[in-house]
């Protein structure tokens, strides 16, 4: 069921209304909300949000019989309706990036409105899955982040199956996300990172698709006939071992490696050319083996910025265990 | 004056991208005050105020070096590629410099840069003055922002501002990257100056806050001049249930019918939000108490939920 839970009138024309899809069934207790399209250019998770839609529509109107719903799921596909409008990560007019826009407020500017609209309706529910994208001028690997989860919120993530589950550090304004609101209201959270802003990648959105669907049958929100299959194996990376690689020189930075990949000490990861002669000026490696969950894809680069970051994988790491 | 660089990026086309530090240097040991402008690349008065202070200090060098007891370093320009652009971010990184501090600042460029000027003031400060202007959308009265936990050791230093008024306001997230709240909380009382409105500069304006960077200088003991400190004026002190802001209740253009400074009766008209498309007047917006009105909407379009007014009432305000 489509309902609108915002209405936000405009200058110059009709409102834009921020909606939310939702179903329940069963007598699972428990409730899942997605949300997706908090900077109008993080494309891949509402990409997944509209095909979850369709798939869970087709569920509660038994038109797939092999799943059924036993829980609540309410999907959040565009929060910020201004800049997915604009097609631009944040709306042009106030510049505020909305995943800094939490707690929110029912009364205050309309960047503020939805994102306290999206945290009242989800701040109830047992799990939280945010989709995004990579930050700006940046592509990540398919992965789950989590802040200080516990050993069951770790195994848990594992579910989601897509083979990097990440404990993020806590940026500076981690108070005013929603992942942080969700962890306050005793959400489990999770964040979902795929793919670059600006581009739907179906290959990545397959993945996450399949990792939600899994992780709501794993939950108990979804009864699947279809038998039970162990998730893919997951890594668990601790804040400790992220490794940030560093352009050492400005100019262009071309890859030769892709993110997920899994390197060697040593191994090339790029190299950095002078922007206007074309000289080779750096070769760019690996500083120790790991997985490249992050990598730089706006190739003009500033002396100084990060060029990558490798997950260094420490004994034992293995999931389920 | 020495200039020196805090913080030198190579930019991909090989020019450097330099944060740059004036420092007029007194006696070693005497109080050591900082300015900072421009985190904001739309924020152009402060980074006027540094230039009037740069060349305030250059004259009084020249004139009267022994009045300078102290040291004053000033950053007129921390973000100098959005100040190029006009822009309150950085148009390459995207990144705000104010909400870039905290226990884990990550590996950005701007995180970088940030990391090194804030270690730059802390070890060279005893005082900071961190300069701003309002957003594209509001208009204020020269003020001193401080969060609640600070005040005791800020609320005497803003009263030699020459600010209209002190705002002291309770803590919360957004704070918590800034520059002011990270120096505060590292024992350097640092001053957050809100004045005038972004992309503009208002001279009456910064002459007033300049008297008061120059009192101030006095008060810490970094000037004594023979013409002696600037008179200043006795500034508004309010607290949070002081202050009323009055937000739009439709969307539409907002045409202002009051003025920033004036004091308002309650009911006095603040202006008016109209539909451009109906030619009808929406909301006509009324002061809801008496008071001094700081901040006004200026750029006229208008959402529900905008801000349109801030009044502080002075009646329990006077410090």
């Amino acid at each position: 069921m489509k309902e609108t839970i915002l209405t936000l009138p405009t200058p110059f024309g009709e409102p834009l209304e921020l909606v939310k899809f939702h179903w329940e069934g069963g007598k699972n207790g428990d409730s899942l909300s997605l949300v997706s399209g908090l900077h109008g250019d993080h494309l891949n998770g509402l990409f997944v949000n509209q095909r979850l839609i369709r798939f869970l529509d087709q569920v509660a109107e038994g038109r797939n019989p092999d799943y059924q719903l036993a829980g609540r799921v309410q999907i959040f596909p565009v929060v910020n309706l201004h800049a997915l409008a604009a097609g631009q990560s944040a709306w042009p007019f106030d510049n505020l990036d909305m995943d800094l826009a939490f707690p929110g407020s029912l009364g205050g500017e309309a960047t503020e409105r939805a994102a306290g609209a999206v945290r009242r309706h989800s701040s109830d529910s047992t799990f939280g899955l945010l989709l995004k994208s990579a930050a700006t001028h940046y592509e990540d690997a398919p992965h789950v982040q989590c802040f200080h989860p516990d050993r069951w919120e770790r195994k848990l993530a594992a579910h989601l199956g897509l083979g990097i589950v990440r404990e993020i550090p806590a940026p500076p304004t981690f108070r005013l996300q929603l992942l942080y609101q969700w962890i306050v209201n005793e959400v489990t959270g999770y964040a979902l990172s795929a793919g670059r802003p600006g581009i739907v990648d179906t290959g990545m959105c397959d993945r996450l698709f399949s990792g939600i669907v899994a992780f709501m049958v794993k939950t108990g929100l979804l009864k699947y006939s279809g038998g039970s299959s162990e998730p893919k194996p997951s890594v668990y990376y601790r804040t400790r071992d992220e490794n940030t690689v560093l352009s050492p020189c400005a100019g262009w930075f071309l890859p030769e490696v892709a993110p997920g990949a899994c390197l060697k000490q040593g191994e090339r990861l790029g190299e950095i050319r002078d922007l206007q002669s074309g000289e080779t000026l750096e070769e760019i490696l690996a500083p120790k083996d790991g997985a490249l969950v992050t990598l730089r894809c706006y190739p003009v680069i500033y002396e100084g910025e990060p060029v990558a970051t490798l997950l260094e994988e420490r004994k034992p790491g293995i999931w389920p265990f | 004056m020495q200039t020196e660089t805090i913080f030198p990026i190579r930019t991909p086309l090989g020019t450097p991208i330099q944060i740059t530090r004036q420092s007029f240097t007194g006696r070693r040991g005497n109080p050591r005050v900082s300015f900072l402008a421009g985190l904001h690349g739309d924020e152009l008065e402060g980074v006027y105020l540094c230039h009037r202070l740069i060349q305030y200090l250059r004259g009084l060098q020249a004139r009267e070096p022994e009045a300078l007891r102290g040291t004053v370093h000033i950053y007129p320009a921390v973000n100098p590629q959005a100040l190029g652009a006009a822009t309150r971010l950085s148009p390459f990184f995207a990144s705000d410099m104010n909400r870039q501090l905290g226990d884990k600042n990550g590996h950005s460029l701007p995180a970088q840069a940030c990391q090194k000027l804030l270690d730059s003031l802390r070890n060279s400060s005893d005082c900071v003055v961190d300069l701003h202007a309002s957003n594209l959308h509001l208009r204020e009265l020269a003020q001193i922002r401080i969060i609640e936990e600070f005040d005791r050791k800020l609320i005497p230093l803003a009263l030699r501002t020459n600010a209209d008024l002190i705002w002291v306001h309770p803590a919360s997230g957004v704070f918590e990257s800034t520059f002011g709240y990270n120096l505060n909380r590292a024992k350097i009382p640092t001053l957050v100056v809100e004045a005038g409105i972004c992309l503009r500069i208002d001279d009456a304006l910064c002459d007033q806050v300049l008297n008061g960077m120059i009192h101030l200088l006095h008060h810490l003991g970094v000037l004594a001049t023979s013409e002696g400190a600037p008179e200043v004026k006795e500034p508004m002190l309010v607290h949070p249930s002081e202050v009323h802001q009055v937000q739009a209740e439709h969307a539409g253009l907002f045409v202002a019918r009051a003025r920033l400074g004036q004091m308002l009766e309650a009911g006095d008209i603040l202006g008016e939000v109209v539909d451009p498309l109906r030619g009808e007047v929406v909301e006509e917006a009324v002061a809801p108490e008496a008071g001094l009105l700081f901040t006004l909407r200026e750029h006229p379009v208008t959402y529900q939920g905008a801000a349109l007014a801030r009044i502080a009432q002075p009646s329990r305000g006077r410090p």
